[in-house]
C-alpha cells in the first residue's frame, strides 16, 4: 500500500494547483472567507471524485496494463513533472503528466493502447476549443437572460453572489469528477484498491491539497480574473465547470488551465474583445507539450532504475 | 440572507437620503440665485448661503456613511466600486451648485438686467439636470432599463446649457459693461455651466454601470 502514497501525492499537488481555480472567484469577491472556500471545494471535489469519477477511472487504467510498481512510477513521475513545473511558474497539467508518465511505462513494456492514447490526445486538443464554444455560447444565452430579467442593481448583485458560490461548487465537483482518476484509477487498474476505495482515497488527496496550500493560487489567479467584470467572470467559472464534466463523463481527464483559456477567448469573441493573445497561446502548447514529456522522460528514469521494462 | 437583504435595504434607504439631501442643495441653489437676481443683494443671499452650507455638509457627511457601510461587505466589489464612483460623480454637482452661490456672494457680482433673463434660463436648465441624474439613480435599484431615458435627458438638457452659456457669452462681451465686470460674469456663466457637465460625466457613469447590467 506503500505505493499508494504516489497517487496520493500527485493528487495533492492537483488539489494545491486546481482547486484554487475552482473556487477563487468565491473568495477574491469577498462572498466566502478563504476556510468557507476551501471547505466548498474540498466537499465538492469529494463528491464529484465519488460520483462521476468513474469513466475517467477506467479510460487512465485501459491505456496499459498496470502492476503496483509501474502505477508507483507513472503516478511519481507525474508528481514531480508538477511539482517542478510549478515551482518554475511554467504552465503545468497533472492529467496530461499522468498521460506522460503512463506512456513511458507502455513504450517500455510494449503494451501501449494506442487506440485509446488517440482519444486521450483527441479531447487534450478538444478542451481549450470545447471552453471556447462552451463559454461563447454560456455568455449569449445568459447575458440574454439577464437582458430579459432586467434586474435592478441590488438584485443582480444577489443573483451574482449566489450563482457564483454555486458555480464554484459545481466546478469544483466538475473538476473532482474529472481528475480523481489522476490520483488512483492506475492502482485500480492494478487491482490495488476497488473502485469505491479509488474514487474515495483520490478525492480526499484532492481535497487535502484544497485544504492545505492553495490561498496563494487562489488570490493570486483569481484577482486577476476578477479584473473582468461578475458576469464574465461568473460565464468563465460555469464554462470550466461545464467542459470539465463533459469530459468526466467522456472519461477523459483534462486541464482546467485550458478549459479556462479556451472559455477566455469564448466569452471575449462575444464581447467583440481580443482577449487571447500569443502568449495564451503558447501558454496552451507549451502545456501540452512540457508536462507529457517531461514526466514520460521522469518514468521512463524511473522505471529502468526499478527494472520494470 | 437576512444579514444580506439587511444591510442592502439599509443602503438603499442611505442613498435615497443622500440624493434627498442633494437635491434639497440644488433646491437652495436655484431659490438663492433667482432671489440674488432679483435685488442683488448679499444679505438676501445669507441665509440660503448659510443653508447651501449646511445641506452640502449634511450630504457630504451621509455620502462617507454610505462609504463606510459599503466595505462592511454588503456587495460584491464590482458592486461597491460602482456605488462608490457613481456617488462621487453625483456630489460633484451639489458641490458645484454651492461654489456658484459663494462665488456670488464673495464677488458681490452686479448682473446687469439685460443679462438676468439668460442667466434665470441657465440657472433653471443646469438645475434641472440634477433632476434626471437623481432618478437615473433611483433607476438603477428600480429599473436598470430606465436608467438611459434619464441619461438622455441629461444630455439634452447638457447641449441646451451650453447653448445659452455660448450666447450669454457672447451677449456679455458684447455689451458696454467694464471688462473687469464682462470676465467676472463670464466666470460665472462658465462655473454655471459646469452644473450641467458634471450631470453628463454622472449619466456617462451611470450608462455604464446599467449597461454592464444589462450586458
Amino acid at each position: 500500500m506503500i505505493k499508494l502514497v504516489a497517487g496520493i501525492l500527485l493528487g495533492w499537488a492537483l488539489g494545491v494547483n486546481d482547486a484554487a481555480k475552482t473556487v477563487g472567484a468565491a473568495v477574491s469577491s469577498h462572498m466566502i472567507s478563504y476556510r468557507a472556500a476551501a471547505l466548498l471545494s474540498a466537499v465538492c471535489i469529494l463528491l464529484g471524485a465519488l460520483i462521476g469519477g468513474e469513466a475517467g477511472m477506467r479510460t487512465l487504467g485501459s491505456l496499459t496494463g498496470q502492476t503496483g510498481n509501474s502505477a508507483f512510477v507513472a503516478c511519481l513521475s507525474a508528481a514531480m513533472t508538477v511539482g517542478i513545473l510549478t515551482l518554475l511558474h511554467l504552465p503545468v497539467s497533472a492529467s496530461q503528466a499522468l498521460v506522460g508518465g503512463v506512456l513511458g511505462i507502455g513504450m517500455l513494456c510494449g503494451q501501449m493502447d494506442w487506440g485509446v492514447l488517440g482519444k486521450v490526445l483527441i479531447c487534450w486538443l478538444l478542451t481549450p476549443v470545447g471552453g471556447l464554444f462552451i463559454g461563447g455560447i454560456a455568455y449569449l444565452i445568459l447575458s440574454r437572460l439577464l437582458f430579459i430579467m432586467n434586474l435592478h442593481f441590488l438584485k443582480y448583485d444577489q443573483l451574482m453572489r449566489w450563482a457564483l458560490f454555486l458555480i464554484c461548487g459545481y466546478s469544483a465537483y466538475s473538476l473532482g469528477a474529472n481528475n480523481v482518476a489522476n490520483a488512483t484509477g492506475l492502482f485500480l487498474k492494478a487491482g490495488l484498491l476497488t473502485l469505491s476505495q479509488a474514487t474515495l482515497i483520490g478525492g480526499l488527496s484532492i481535497a487535502l491539497g484544497s485544504l492545505t496550500f492553495s490561498r496563494g493560487v487562489m488570490h493570486t489567479l483569481f484577482s486577476r480574473i476578477l479584473l473582468m467584470d461578475s458576469f464574465s467572470a461568473l460565464v468563465l467559472l460555469l464554462s470550466v465547470a461545464l467542459t470539465l464534466h463533459i469530459f468526466a463523463l467522456i472519461g477523459v481527464p483534462v486541464s482546467i488551465s485550458q478549459a479556462a483559456i479556451g472559455a477566455v477567448l469564448g466569452i471575449g469573441l462575444m464581447k467583440n474583445f481580443r482577449l487571447l493573445s500569443l502568449s495564451s497561446l503558447f501558454q496552451i502548447v507549451l502545456g501540452w507539450l512540457m508536462s507529457p514529456t517531461l514526466a514520460l522522460i521522469f518514468s521512463i528514469i524511473l522505471a529502468k532504475s526499478c527494472r520494470l521494462g | 440572507m437576512p444579514i444580506f437583504f439587511s444591510k442592502k435595504h439599509y443602503l438603499l434607504e442611505m442613498i435615497d437620503s443622500y440624493l434627498a439631501k442633494a437635491s434639497a442643495c440644488m433646491d437652495t441653489f436655484l431659490s438663492a440665485f433667482l432671489a440674488y437676481l432679483q435685488d442683488e443683494n448679499c444679505e438676501t443671499l445669507q441665509p440660503f448661503v448659510d443653508q447651501i452650507n449646511q445641506t452640502e455638509a449634511e450630504a457630504d457627511d451621509l455620502r462617507r456613511k454610505i462609504e463606510l457601510t459599503l466595505y462592511e461587505k454588503a456587495l460584491i466589489p464590482e458592486s461597491r466600486g460602482d456605488i462608490l464612483g457613481i456617488l462621487e460623480s453625483v456630489d460633484k454637482i451639489p458641490n458645484k451648485a454651492q461654489s456658484v452661490i459663494l462665488q456670488i456672494d464673495t464677488e458681490y457680482l452686479h448682473i446687469p438686467a439685460c443679462f438676468k433673463e439668460d442667466f434665470q434660463q441657465l440657472a433653471k436648465v443646469n438645475f434641472q439636470t440634477f433632476g434626471q441624474v437623481a432618478g437615473a439613480v433611483r433607476s438603477l435599484f428600480d429599473n436598470l432599463k430606465e436608467v438611459r431615458k434619464f441619461t438622455a435627458e441629461i444630455g439634452i438638457k447638457e447641449r441646451a446649457s451650453d447653448a445659452i452659456e455660448r450666447g450669454l457669452i457672447r451677449k456679455i462681451f458684447s455689451s458696454s459693461a467694464p471688462m473687469g465686470e464682462k470676465i467676472l460674469l463670464k466666470e460665472l456663466v462658465i462655473e454655471m455651466g459646469n452644473i450641467s457637465d458634471r450631470a453628463e460625466d454622472a449619466a456617462d457613469r451611470l450608462n455604464i454601470i446599467a449597461a454592464k447590467r444589462l450586458i
